[in-house]
């Protein structure tokens, strides 16, 4: 029994070390770089899930003078490479998928400390505003967020985060996807974009799966000003407040704006007696705007609101393979739109 | 701290075992019981200290309450010490729904706190009351307040069972063993732990993920396809299998660790032919309970069948009730009873008539088959929110707001009733995502819990009583050599990569 207890010891630790080898080697979530061999380990088409750490490390090595916030809604359709030509500020998408604006706040903390960050634009959704989601999404680790990033570093990782892109059978599974799936191109170009191709398959059952789920991050039992509150008394247009002051504090240019929704999205928002909140959390999202301005002495910070854009109400068609061009589902819309909408954000 | 936790495994295992063990070596026994006391109430105060006075307070109560009986054999006062264990749990698990009832009745609107469920206040209170009835009843000799916190705060079994009796457990504590540590004990915990931590991360926790959408879905009113509340109702039921017997197993692991042999709580229940098999191997030790404390104190069998039916009733009826504070509970206790009691019934009209079991294996199969269904059905209540969640799930699931189909399959079926519509795969399985992935994998787990041996079967460890290795058919034994070590360990490392962020076992809300 002894020599079972010895094999059984030993079997795991020649997996574990074997397992972190092979990782860091493939490298799937495009973490460690220790190597890179097109055909073998280039493109990282599974890389997405780990956007906390991949974006966080890949804005270090990037160090960009711009950056988009917000969630998938962003990373969707808002293009850093658009933006660039726009600005002519070398640019990163910072969006990670279904955030709460303190996390929000605190990527945006990581991203001033990490890069040297002149303007940002900002893409607001109610539901980073949901008090029942609380502070933190539990994908989210927000200490990390404290982090001043060392030359080949890997302090921002937890034990627990270093050993699931390390030593996990997940990471293991991952690397293997790599490495037979190098015809795919990487799940985010270099800038933070997701490399998506629009899946467009029956787009009315599409709008309808993608609503009832965004409807659930909506779900909360209060309404109006109580929306916004945390079950630990924390209000989250106050945390916006706090994001506002760091960027004046750090002297960025600043640009808000309220994510467009299809207007089978906003009809939804009304069957769900949600409208009141939703206008009345446009109307604060302002009102915080110009107060905090006012406590810098300085001007507001240039605030759009896109919820009823023309394209809102593009024609969701019927039918197995009919495609539309500006809307992935009921609330990610194309880059199409996300285009329009940089063009309109920074031509005014 | 649960025990599927990185934590648990890597952190509090490891330091418990090594002061468990040098304890023993470098002072005594007692101080060996002092760690393991000390380390289960820090297990059991990790997931909320508040609570940890309770558990103390409750153990302290109960200790002075078994001097009382053991030196007086006061039937009042055991009386009494039952009453107050029993109000608290009535306080902290009960007191809202009676609230909530009566409110209901009367249409008062009586306010009552918010009260959170103290962790594992069912199974610690039960295991008390059977001890202070087992002093009564002269069945334990001496009472050693250490032994006596050990038998109560051991963690292995403390969040969740299995309900213990004093005689099973501390006396494998005060035996002096030589060698002091038993390798083959802890060569088999490993092993059983391994097994048991791959059932709930890998098998009940994937399960949970279209269970929960399909169940929620139900209770929003969102569409639920036929075939979708069915494979929910089936999913639900290997999930609370692969949960409670992962559990199981995990506890049964963990105390062989430290040369205890714990009771067998569960022994492939989904195996049995009929549903009195299935409670002598699904949650042993409360069916146990259930039978000594409740059924045979009501009179058990011996007044005639209609007596014995109403005693199997109310049993069943509170335990449900033992699950959780709600009519469903209580509707799926009483489920659980009329089949019982149908059982029962069969079995007197089968000696009556002297009709005799068909002992073909097809007969058996059919008959394992239909119990699972059953059982499956009911477990409906008790995952449903809600009484009326719950009615609604039995509404789809008997074809009642009409029944999917292929349309190349609705061709064939054009005379038949109008319930049959005619729908792409989609439609078919909505809301679930991978349909065909979903189901082979319900198929497999089925033919994995009816033929598969369970560990106590392949490690030989079924000498209880009322148990018997029936049913499986591939007869594989444990061999402690390198490729049995091989398996466990790539079963180990799969597992502890499949750990989630915060993943309960089911049993732990009862």
């Amino acid at each position: 029994m002894k020599n079972f207890i010895k094999y059984w010891f030993i079997s795991v630790g020649v997996m574990f070390f074997m397992t972190s080898i092979f990782n860091v080697l493939i490298d799937p979530y495009y973490i460690f770089n220790v190597i890179n061999v097109p055909g073998i380990n280039h493109n990282k088409p599974i890389q997405g899930g780990w956007e906390q750490v991949h974006k966080t490390i890949q804005l270090y090595r990037m160090k960009p003078e711009h950056i988009i916030l917000g969630s998938s809604v962003a990373q969707y359709g808002l293009r850093p490479s658009f933006a660039r030509e726009l600005l002519g500020l070398k640019s990163y998408n910072m969006g990670i998928d279904g955030p709460t604006i303190f996390e929000v706040y605190k990527l945006f903390g990581f991203s001033i400390n990490n890069s040297d960050i002149k303007s940002a634009t900002l893409s607001l959704e109610l539901m980073m505003f949901n008090g029942e989601r609380g502070l933190n999404n539990s994908r989210f680790n927000d200490q990390r967020m404290e982090v001043v990033l060392k030359e080949n570093s890997l302090n921002f990782l937890t034990m627990k985060e270093l050993y699931r892109t390390v030593s996990s059978t997940r990471a293991l599974k991952d690397s293997f996807d790599t490495l037979i799936g190098q015809y795919r191109p990487s799940y985010y170009y270099d800038d933070g974009f997701i490399n998506y191709s629009l899946e467009q398959k029956n787009m009315d059952l599409s709008f309808q799966r993608s609503n009832s789920a965004y409807i659930d991050f909506l779900k909360n039992q209060n309404r109006n000003e109580k929306y916004f509150i945390t079950n630990k008394g924390v209000n989250l247009i106050d945390v916006f407040k706090d994001l506002l002051a760091l960027s004046h504090q750090n002297g960025i240019k600043l640009d808000i704006l309220i994510s467009p929704v299809h207007d089978y999205f906003l009809d939804s928002i009304k069957d769900k007696n949600l409208l009141s909140t939703y206008d009345l959390w446009k109307e604060m999202i302002v009102q915080a705007n110009v107060k905090i301005a006012a406590e810098y002495k300085t001007a507001p910070y240039r605030f759009v609101d896109f919820s009823e854009h023309d394209m809102s109400k593009e024609v969701i068609p019927k039918g197995n393979n009919a495609k539309m061009k500006y809307w992935k589902d009921a609330y990610h819309f194309s880059y199409n739109l996300g285009d329009q909408i940089l063009e309109e954000l920074y031509k005014k | 701290m649960l025990f599927n936790s990185y934590e648990f495994i890597f952190i509090f295992i490891p330091l418990v075992l090594s002061g468990y063990y040098l304890s023993d070596h470098l002072f005594n026994k007692t101080i060996q019981k002092v760690v393991l006391v000390t380390a289960s109430l820090f297990f059991y105060g990790y997931w909320n200290h508040y609570y940890l006075p309770l558990i103390v307070l409750s153990v302290l109560f109960n200790y002075f309450s078994a001097i009382i009986i053991y030196n007086q054999k006061n039937k009042a006062y055991l009386l009494f010490a039952i009453s107050v264990n029993l109000f608290s749990i009535v306080y902290f698990k009960y007191a809202n729904f009676f609230i909530e009832n009566i409110n209901h009745a009367f249409g008062s609107s009586i306010i009552f706190e918010d009260i959170i469920l103290p962790l594992a206040i069912s199974f610690f209170t039960f295991q008390q009351i059977s001890f202070l009835v087992d002093v009564y009843r002269d069945e334990i000799e001496e009472i050693d307040f250490l032994d006596y916190s050990l038998f109560v705060t051991f963690f292995p079994q403390l969040i969740a069972g299995p309900i213990v009796h004093h005689k099973e457990i501390i006396p494998q504590f005060n035996k002096a063993s030589t060698p002091v540590i038993n390798w083959e004990f802890i060569a088999i915990g490993i092993a059983i732990f391994c097994m048991g931590l791959f059932k709930k991360v890998v098998i009940a926790d994937d399960l949970a993920s279209n269970v929960t959408l399909i169940f929620s879905n139900i209770e929003q009113g969102q569409f639920v396809s036929f075939l979708a509340a069915w494979s929910g109702a089936v999913g639900y039921s290997f999930q609370l299998y692969f949960d409670f017997s992962g559990y199981s197993d995990m506890a049964f692991g963990l105390a062989l660790l430290f040369g205890v042999k714990l009771p067998i709580n569960f022994f492939s229940p989904y195996r049995s032919a009929n549903i009195i098999i299935f409670w002598r191997t699904w949650h042993i030790s409360l069916s146990r309970f259930l039978r000594d404390y409740v059924y045979f104190t009501l009179g058990g069998s011996k007044h005639g069948p209609v007596r014995k039916s109403a005693n199997l009733m109310i049993t069943m009826l509170l335990g449900g009730l033992w699950h959780g504070a709600g009519w469903a509970f209580v509707i799926w206790g009483g489920i659980h009873g009329a089949l019982l009691i149908l059982n029962n019934a069969w079995r007197s009209l089968k000696k009556l008539f002297h009709i005799k079991d068909s002992e073909t294996e097809i007969n058996y199969r059919i008959c394992q088959l239909f119990t699972f269904l059953c059982v499956t059905l009911a477990w409906v209540f008790f995952r449903s929110e809600s009484l009326d969640g719950a009615l609604h799930m039995f509404w789809i699931m008997f074809g009642l707001e009409g029944i999917n189909i292929s349309h190349k399959a609705s061709q064939f079926l054009t005379y038949l009733p109008s319930i049959f519509i005619a729908s792409d795969m989609i439609g078919m399985f909505e809301p679930i995502g991978d349909a065909p992935t979903y189901a082979t994998k319900l198929i497999v787990l089925y033919l994995w819990v009816i033929f598969l041996p369970n560990p106590y079967e392949l490690f030989k460890l079924y000498h209880q009583k009322r148990l018997h290795s029936t049913g499986f058919k591939f007869n594989i034994l444990f061999k402690p050599n390198a490729g049995w070590a091989f398996l466990l360990a790539v079963i180990f490392y799969v597992s502890i990569s499949n750990i989630g962020s915060y993943s309960e076992f089911l049993y732990f809300r009862f």
